[in-house]
């Protein structure tokens, strides 16, 4: 049984951020909403988007501060569905 | 792939008679048919098929593995065949039953492998004598679920090695596990052969698994959970049945322009019956053969067409009674159909099925479920009387000549 | 800058931006779908690690993988690899007839515990006895999550299932089969360990079993198997956190992790590796 997602899944926007760089692509439309990487997150900045509910039926998983995210890549390590696409900060010569 | 029959020590060259004891032969045919992997387990009385593999295809740098079980080997064929390589497999009666889960998966999965089974007495550990008691599992499927495998029915060890060929090739044509059904005696006896064997080419298709590089992956399999993706691969399979059943059936006629009532039996029981034939027309009965060679597809259209024109059939099986069903089927009730048969590993002999020739001649003059039927002792129960009794009551008799009712 | 556009999963970065680089995308082998399994379940992230390392290791294209009876019997609609499907405890036979007629493939056979220890043991065994050159990924969440939530041979003393509503109880259904270390003890195996998916750091360690396991075959060591001990959070009757915490606090008292056997390696440092 698949479930095939028919759209490019969503980016999440941190609130507030002036820098623009974006540590976390979620594919929103595979999570399951399962927080394994909430326990794996070692600066606790994913939570539940309670506000949305995507075609599986689950809340997604968001990055409450795309700021503290060190792109550690522990969330992707642990996710079972393979949401989370990890980028860091090129490194300053 | 394929070796010369010259190059083997035991075989001599082509067209040079030579003794082969049933087991080998049949494995020495899948190896000249280019089989890539043999997989099996003892078990008597096949057993010296498993040796024979287990010295040549070594020898040929072929695959030979004797698994730890029955079930273990059937699903190692399963693999190496979905893997691309020419298979074949081999047991006796209790060896297939454990193989019926994956004949299910094989038919599902249309994955073609070649099965021998050598039959021996049942039901359960039951004997090592020879037997046909496994007819209905072959034929009616073995596993679970709708689908139907191709059974080929040699009655001599030089046919068994044609089949063996033939077998492969529908198993492939068709992507379908295919049973070559033999007894005991086959496998145990040693004839005459003409030492030479069919090659085959490789096999080549596009399904098979080896490695998705470069294309798209491919998966073999049966699950389907939605209903309608499995009936639509059942409606798949059920006419692959059907092209199989239309371009398959092989049987072989003897003595049939003139025969007053027919014999039907295939493999050992046809042997026994070709010798009480010739025995009857001695007394001048005058009895043909019906020997299926396919005992699925069946030659129903051949005994559609024979009944009319015959007193009766006598189904000489060495079994309960399982291949006279479906010739009472075929037949649907425009001739008598009666049953002589042994279990247990016990052969009928020709003048057992020439007594019961006997009497189904003398049960088929009478006219009328009033005429008194013959009271001869009956120990072996050779004839069911009460089928004749049934026949009778039930059917109008015409006269051939005029056309005319009796 | 950030990265060009919203990205596809599965799909290449489009020229990556000067001010980031990627540290973590999906493996290109593990298909771009939603799975079926439950929310927190194991077998997502054990599938996941296998693709990142036949990626890694350049072997996706030659690998033909025999996929088992239980939930992960759709390995084959996620990951991107030849498959067969086996009946329910045959993955190492069928493993066994690919292995002989393929020597150049990469064979693979994907069981869960169900599979390996109940129905299948006979099979394991004996290919691990014949020293098989395949690599078993044994996926141990000590129950039967497809059927519903029944005891497996690996079930742990006490736990409830469906099967055992009162917990299990030795004397009426015997003791956890420790199916890997009694593999371990026959000459064929080349690498045997067992990981677990309880958090990153565990899952890192697994990542590197699964690798040797796979190195293994490649180098013609003979049989390997990784044992993962997994999570079946519906079937265990807990959130997927909770699931998780109680992989780590609670199962490996039974079930320790570590690398059993590595004939690779001498004993001291395959001890060194627990």
């Amino acid at each position: 049984m698949v479930v095939a997602a028919t759209a490019p899944p969503k980016r999440v926007d941190a609130p507030g951020i002036a820098d623009t760089f974006h540590p976390l692509d979620i594919a929103i439309d595979r999570c399951k909403g399962c927080e394994l990487c909430v326990d794996a997150c070692p600066k606790a900045v994913l939570a539940l988007d309670l506000t949305i509910v995507n075609r599986l039926g689950h809340h997604p998983i968001r990055l409450t501060d795309a700021a503290a995210c060190t792109s550690c890549a522990l969330c992707a390590r642990i996710c079972p569905d393979a949401v989370f696409t990890v980028y860091a900060r090129a490194r300053k010569p | 792939m394929t070796v010369g029959v010259a190059s083997h020590p035991h075989l001599a060259a082509p067209a040079e008679r030579v003794l082969m004891k049933g087991n080998e032969a049949i494995g020495e045919a899948a190896i000249q048919a280019g089989c890539d992997a043999y997989f099996g387990y003892p078990i008597t009385p096949q057993a010296e098929l498993l040796e024979w593999m287990a010295r040549r295809m070594p020898e040929l740098g072929r695959t030979f593995i004797q698994a730890e079980s029955e079930l273990a080997a059937i699903n190692m064929a399963l693999g190496a065949s979905a893997a691309g390589a020419r298979v074949l497999v081999s047991s006796s009666s209790p060896g297939m039953s454990l193989m019926a889960e994956a004949m299910s998966y094989m038919a599902g999965s249309e994955v073609p492998v070649l099965l021998v089974n050598v039959m021996r007495g049942g039901p359960g550990l039951g004997s090592i004598g020879p037997a046909q008691g496994d007819y209905f599992q072959a034929t009616k499927g073995h596993g679970h679920g709708d689908y139907r495998v191709p059974v080929l029915a040699p009655a001599s060890i030089a046919e068994a090695i044609s089949l063996v060929a033939d077998g492969f090739e529908l198993a492939e044509r068709y992507r379908t596990p295919v049973i070559l059904l033999a007894d005991g005696i086959l496998g145990q006896a040693m004839e005459p052969v003409d030492g030479r064997f069919r090659t085959l080419p490789p096999r080549s298709d596009d399904w098979s698994l080896s490695g998705a590089d470069g294309r798209a992956p491919r998966v073999v399999r049966s699950l389907h959970l939605r209903p309608e993706d499995l009936e639509a691969h059942n409606e798949h399979l059920q006419a692959k049945f059907r092209e199989i059943a239309d371009h398959e059936v092989r049987w072989v006629g003897e003595q049939l322009d003139d025969a007053e009532l027919a014999i039907v039996a295939y493999g050992t029981a046809a042997r026994v019956a070709r010798t009480a034939i010739a025995r009857a027309r001695e007394v001048g009965l005058r009895v043909g053969l019906v020997r299926p060679v396919s005992l699925w597809p069946f030659p129903s259209a051949a005994l559609e067409r024979l009944a009319p024109n015959v007193r009766g059939f006598l189904v000489v099986e060495l079994s309960a009674g399982q291949l006279v069903e479906d010739v009472r089927l075929a037949v649907e009730g425009r001739a008598p159909v009666f049953f002589h048969g042994r279990t247990g590993g016990m052969v009928p002999s020709p003048g057992e099925v020439l007594d019961a020739l006997r009497r189904a001649y003398s049960l088929t003059a009478a006219r009328s479920p009033d005429d008194a039927l013959p009271d001869e002792a009956d120990p072996v129960g050779l004839i069911e009387a009460a089928e004749w009794r049934r026949f009778l009551a039930g059917c109008r008799h015409v006269d051939r000549s005029d056309g005319s009712e009796t | 800058m950030s990265p060009s556009g919203t990205t596809p999963t599965g799909t290449a970065v489009a020229a990556a931006p000067a001010a980031a680089r990627i540290v973590y995308r999906r493996p290109a082998t593990l298909s771009d779908v939603s799975t079926h399994y439950c929310p927190g379940c194991g077998h997502g992230i054990i599938h996941r690690l296998l693709a990142e390392v036949l990626d890694e290791l350049g072997l996706a294209g030659r690998t033909i993988a025999v996929a088992p009876v239980g939930c992960a019997v759709f390995a084959y609609d996620y990951l991107r690899l030849d498959f067969v499907e086996a009946p329910h405890g045959r993955a190492p036979a069928v493993a066994t007839g690919i292995r002989r007629v393929r020597p150049d493939a990469f064979v693979l056979a994907y069981q869960g515990d169900g599979d390996l220890a109940a129905i299948g043991t006979a099979e394991i065994v004996h290919a691990a006895s014949r020293g098989e050159a395949i690599t078993d990924i044994f996926v141990n969440n000590g129950i039967y999550g497809m059927t519903g939530g029944q005891m497996a041979p690996t079930t742990l003393l006490g736990q409830r299932t469906t099967s055992t509503p009162t917990g299990r109880d030795a004397r009426l259904a015997g003791y956890p089969l420790p199916i890997t270390e009694m593999l371990a003890l026959l000459p064929g195996v080349a690498y045997a360990a067992r990981g677990s998916i309880a958090d990153p750091g565990r899952i890192g360690k697994t990542k590197a079993m699964i690798r040797r396991a796979c190195e293994v075959q490649a180098e013609g060591r003979g049989f390997a198997i990784v044992e993962v001990l997994s999570t079946c959070p519906v079937g265990w009757g807990m959130t997927p956190r909770e699931a998780a915490t109680y992989l780590a606090d609670v199962v490996p008292a039974t079930y320790p992790t570590g690398v059993i056997l590595d004939r690779g390696k001498t004993a001291s440092a395959a001890r060194a590796d627990r």
